[in-house]
């Protein structure tokens, strides 16, 4: 038995290691109010905004996806053409969504008909936002400090109109 | 079993206000008409489902199991026979939204669009996703709550789309493959 476990010791702890690490990449931060404020001087300062209608997708390839496939937005695949947006609407829109006390924590069972994407594009830097109907989910994704960054919570219909009129 | 808010119950309506302009009713089933002692015959048929569910599986079933990985970690069996949970009546006919959990956890609704519109697999389906977010899973958009429905036997009605929490996701799937 302790030869067993003298030979297995390092497997063991590279085993631990390895899954520790790949469960530190694998899991997003939730974290709303981070990606807020990480995402604010992108999305009020952006040179470049784009938007496009979205189609549904699962949370696998949504995690998969995100800010990783080009022709997603949010992890969400783009559904038709990306337009540009003005600067002056993009700064209308970054006014409600970029306020935390603007978020519901609802626990609701509710499927996705569609959604609009918005990128933001600073320089190097974007951030990418999705926002849901008829669920009124708002899906965040940003690279912060090198690692992907997802969050999501539901954006009532207040704040949510400049969005809706985009299409 | 949780019970049906009922007139008889005596349990009333109340409606729970959010940011942004959202407000979800928890009201009283009507029993007036036809089409109101249909809903809640239906109801009634779904709750049956679960019922049927709760008494067949033991504890080390997939689903009881699952629930004890959220995060007020007991087993569905725990909610389930809380009888002081109470299922409401949301007169919402939006299409797509099923229904919702109250932040005080100890009432869900289920929408008119839900029970009127869907067969008693997918109610059933829906009051066990409720139930996962009275067991902890997260709110906003959570995934979390509708793997439940996967858990607990209800494959067919169980959907993918649902989604939002993706961190908590991420971490229930790992769970579940150790």
């Amino acid at each position: 038995m302790k030869n067993l476990l003298r030979k297995n010791v390092p497997k063991l702890f590279l085993t631990v290691f390895l899954g520790a690490l790949s469960s530190s990449c694998a899991t997003a931060d939730t974290d709303l109010n981070k990606i807020l404020t990480a995402a604010n001087d992108v999305v009020n300062k952006a040179t470049k905004v784009e938007v496009a209608m979205l189609k549904p997708a699962t949370a696998e390839s949504v995690m998969k996806n995100a800010l990783r496939a080009p022709n997603t937005i949010a992890g969400f695949p783009i559904k038709g053409e990306l337009k540009l947006l003005s600067v002056e609407k993009a700064k209308a829109i970054a006014q409600d969504i970029l306020n935390s006390a603007h978020y519901a924590d609802i626990m609701q069972r509710c499927v996705n008909d569609s959604l609009i994407g918005i990128r933001f594009t600073k320089g190097n830097t974007v951030v990418e936002f999705a926002y849901s109907q008829p669920c009124q989910q708002a899906f965040w994704a940003m690279n912060i400090d090198g690692k992907l960054n997802f969050a999501s919570s539901v954006l009532g219909p207040d704040y949510s109109k400049a969005i809706i009129d985009l299409f | 079993m949780p019970k049906i808010n009922i007139v008889a119950t005596g349990h009333g309506s109340k409606t729970e206000n959010y940011a942004g302009g959202i407000s979800i009713q928890y009201n009283t089933f009507p029993e007036i008409t036809k089409a109101d002692k249909d809903r809640l015959a239906k109801l009634k048929k779904s709750v049956e489902i679960v019922e049927k569910l709760d008494r067949k599986i033991d504890l080390n079933n997939p689903c009881n199991k699952y629930f004890g990985t959220l995060p007020r970690n007991n087993p569905f069996r725990h909610y389930w026979r809380d009888q002081t949970i109470f299922i409401d009546f949301s007169p919402s006919l939006t299409n797509g939204f099923y229904g919702a959990t109250h932040s005080t956890l100890k009432d869900m609704c289920l929408s008119a669009w839900c029970i009127d519109k869907n067969n008693i697999w997918m109610i059933a389906a829906t009051i066990v996703h409720e139930f996962a977010h009275i067991a902890g899973a997260p709110g906003g958009a959570s995934h979390a709550a509708e793997k439940a429905a996967d858990m607990c036997g209800f494959k067919p009605q169980y959907n993918p789309l649902i989604l939002g929490s993706l961190e908590n996701l991420g971490k229930y799937l790992e769970k579940l493959a150790a």
